[in-house]
């Protein structure tokens, strides 16, 4: 039997959140529930709509950070977003990374790694 | 020498920040606004050039 894991993440920017489940393509919904295990829902400030039959609830937490939460049960989601939401978090902090980085005036150049890491190189900036 | 800003996210979402060719101190002003906007409390990693932007001598005292 399966049950909603929560699991406590640095997310602070929906913004940056939007562009990783873009990239993803994975709607981000704001302020509707989210499909999990046996037909239970959760609500969600924001919510990832995945292929499967769970999706991930976003909300925001008392220290300003949102969370996701969703089911983990038979690897539905892991399939989608990674182990531990992996993927998303990984491309939410390069778009993160990006936005502030072109803030300062900074060029930022995308490179991924052969081991599925991404590296990012900024260049100039103010100082 | 060329400065610049690269960051490495791994697979699992965790982020490292290097500052290349920075001297002493600046590493550290460069990067603290992706800090702060990533959330980011892990330790830091002082690389040598950090500790150049000064000589300092010292002496030691071996033995008894």
């Amino acid at each position: 039997m399966s049950h909603f894991t929560t699991i406590k993440t640095q997310i602070k920017d929906i913004a940056a959140l939007e562009a990783a489940c873009k990239e993803l393509s994975l709607p981000l919904i704001q302020n509707t529930n989210a499909r999990g295990y046996a037909g239970q829902t959760r609500h969600g400030d924001f919510v990832i709509q995945l292929a499967g039959p769970y999706d991930i609830a976003v909300n925001k937490q008392p220290d300003g950070t949102f969370g996701l939460t969703t089911d983990w049960w038979q690897g539905h989601v892991e399939i989608q977003v990674g182990s531990n939401f992996g993927k998303l978090l990984q491309l939410y902090g390069v778009h993160k990374a990006t936005a502030e980085a072109r803030k300062k005036g900074f060029s930022v150049m995308r490179q991924p790694q052969r081991n599925g890491s991404i590296k990012l190189v900024l260049l100039g900036g103010a100082a | 020498m060329n400065r610049s800003i690269e960051i490495l996210i791994a697979p699992d979402g965790t982020l490292t920040i290097d500052a290349v060719g920075f001297k002493g101190a600046d590493c550290d002003q460069a990067t603290k606004f992706l800090e702060a906007a990533l959330g980011l409390t892990a330790g830091k990693q002082r690389k040598p050039e950090y500790h150049q932007s000064r000589t300092t001598r010292r002496q030691q005292r071996l033995g008894a």
